[in-house]
């Protein structure tokens, strides 16, 4: 499995993908200010706690990171199981399973490790220029910032479920669009879901587990549906 | 005929698709150490029994085996076994001729493999980094057939392998399949559309029509009954359905 990875990382250049990822470390930056000084000016109580802040920019990087992960899944999966290129992939005497679970143990390792690193510049410079020139009128502590990065680490396992099912969703019609609307769209509905249960964990773990099995049901889906694909 | 020297055998082959029998009852014997061109016009069904001998496709009814193996039982033993080319050459276009065969053999876990001597079998020795991209499309046909041969398989099955080469090109790639077969031991099972071509490798010939086989006999036996050559047979078998085995 390892070397089939290794095998794909060969094929499929990652410079772009990281180079996309400080883009979007430069985004949530820039989007973690922008939150905290428009909730003053505009005086919105919601947002003058760190705690709504740091929720928000990480609900927006999943939205980033979904549409970057669902964006792999469909160079590395949906563009290589398309037309005459499966013969391609068929032709090798390995697992069709395997070469489809290794390409997306790729994408997953990649988007999670490239979300959860994405998130933490921003935290970091935010909570350090906080200490010496507040913008918002709250107490940063050591409790708040342990359950920022669990909520990232919880962000970042349904990011990865929304980008399976959304790749599930986009391997109907072979779709690179069908792949980034459904991740967009699963998005909206997690990003919302994930607010409205912020304050109750139980629930945020059953979103959670829901959006994990939801992921790991797509790919066994699709796992057997390659494994029976005819290339006519 | 020993057993022992039969590389592909189908017996009845049935292949449905789209509720459409494409393959209607097909059945051909490829010996070791000989060249099999396998003739017949467009949508007669050569790819669909190619894709069936290297496992894209899985056959409706009948039995199927390639080197002595049950294809739907062996897929992955008897792809590492042979080399081929379906339809069109696909590489990954933007790395090189030879990460692409590298990248091939690692697949194949054959990385031991010289990888100089396949391009240079088929004078692509000199593209260094060029992508694939780059190829035309007489190249990327030679990329096809040093892909299918880098890992010294068994047999090669080649569609059309001489499409889309210029004349010296052909001529390179005739004088390298003999010379597979004689110096190497190979079994070459091909298809082509330019009847001469097949004449001047081939020893066994067979002609398919709408998905039968119509007749499959050696290129002496052929000369002997229609001695102006394997026009007449092929034009014989297509027009009128005469089997001769």
């Amino acid at each position: 499995m390892y070397k089939l990875m290794k095998l794909e990382l060969r094929r499929n250049n990652l410079n772009t993908y990281m180079k996309i990822s400080m883009i979007g470390c430069l985004f949530l930056i820039g989007f973690i200010y922008f939150v905290a000084v428009v909730a003053q000016v505009e005086n919105e109580p919601d947002f003058q706690n760190y705690s709504n802040i740091f929720l928000f920019t990480s609900i927006m990087s999943m939205f980033f990171f979904s549409i970057l992960s669902a964006t792999m899944f469909s160079r590395f999966v949906i563009e290589e199981y398309k037309g005459k290129k499966m013969i391609l992939l068929f032709s090798y005497p390995v697992d069709r399973k395997k070469i489809l679970l290794s390409k997306i143990a790729v994408v997953v390792v990649f988007s999670t490790a490239s979300m959860i690193i994405s998130n933490i510049p921003p935290i970091v410079i935010f909570s350090m220029t906080e200490t010496f020139s507040p913008i918002v009128n709250d107490t940063l502590s050591p409790e708040l910032l342990f359950s920022v990065i669990k909520t990232i680490i919880i962000l970042s396992i349904g990011m990865n479920g929304i980008s399976l099912i959304a790749m599930r969703i986009g391997f109907i019609n072979k779709s690179v669009p069908s792949t980034i609307v459904s991740a967009l769209l699963l998005c909206a509905l997690f990003g919302n879901a994930v607010i409205g249960s912020f304050e109750k964990s139980t629930l945020s773990l059953i979103l959670l587990a829901i959006s994990t099995a939801a992921g790991i049901i797509a790919t066994m889906n699709l796992m057997g549906k390659i494994n029976r694909i005819e290339v006519e | 005929m020993n057993n022992n020297d039969i590389v592909v055998k189908t017996e009845n082959l049935v292949k449905v698709l789209s509720n459409v029998e494409v393959i209607k009852g097909c059945n051909m014997t490829v010996r070791q150490g000989s060249i099999y061109g396998f003739l017949g016009a467009n949508g007669a069904g050569k790819t669909t029994i190619f894709k069936i001998l290297t496992g894209l496709l899985t056959p409706s009814a009948g039995k199927v085996e390639v080197l002595g193996m049950d294809v739907t039982v062996n897929r992955d033993k008897i792809l590492r076994n042979i080399g081929s080319i379906i339809e069109v050459p696909i590489f990954y276009e933007h790395l090189s001729a030879e990460e692409n065969l590298s990248l091939h053999l690692a697949y194949l876990n054959r990385e031991e493999v010289d990888i100089s001597k396949a391009l240079e079998k088929v004078g692509l020795a000199n593209t260094g980094s060029q992508p694939v991209s780059k190829f035309s499309l007489g190249m990327r046909q030679r990329l096809g057939i040093a892909r299918a041969l880098v890992h010294q398989p068994k047999l090669l099955i080649l569609d059309e392998p001489i499409n889309g080469l210029d004349p010296s090109g052909i001529r390179d790639m005739r004088k390298l399949f003999l010379d597979l077969v004689e110096n190497y031991g190979m079994t070459i099972l091909i298809s082509s559309h330019i009847l001469s071509e097949i004449e001047q490798i081939a020893d066994t010939v067979s002609i398919i029509v709408d998905g039968v086989v119509k007749g499959e006999a050696t290129l002496s036996d052929i000369k002997k009954q229609y001695p102006s050559g394997i026009e007449e047979f092929y034009f014989e078998m297509t027009n009128r359905g005469v089997k001769i085995v």
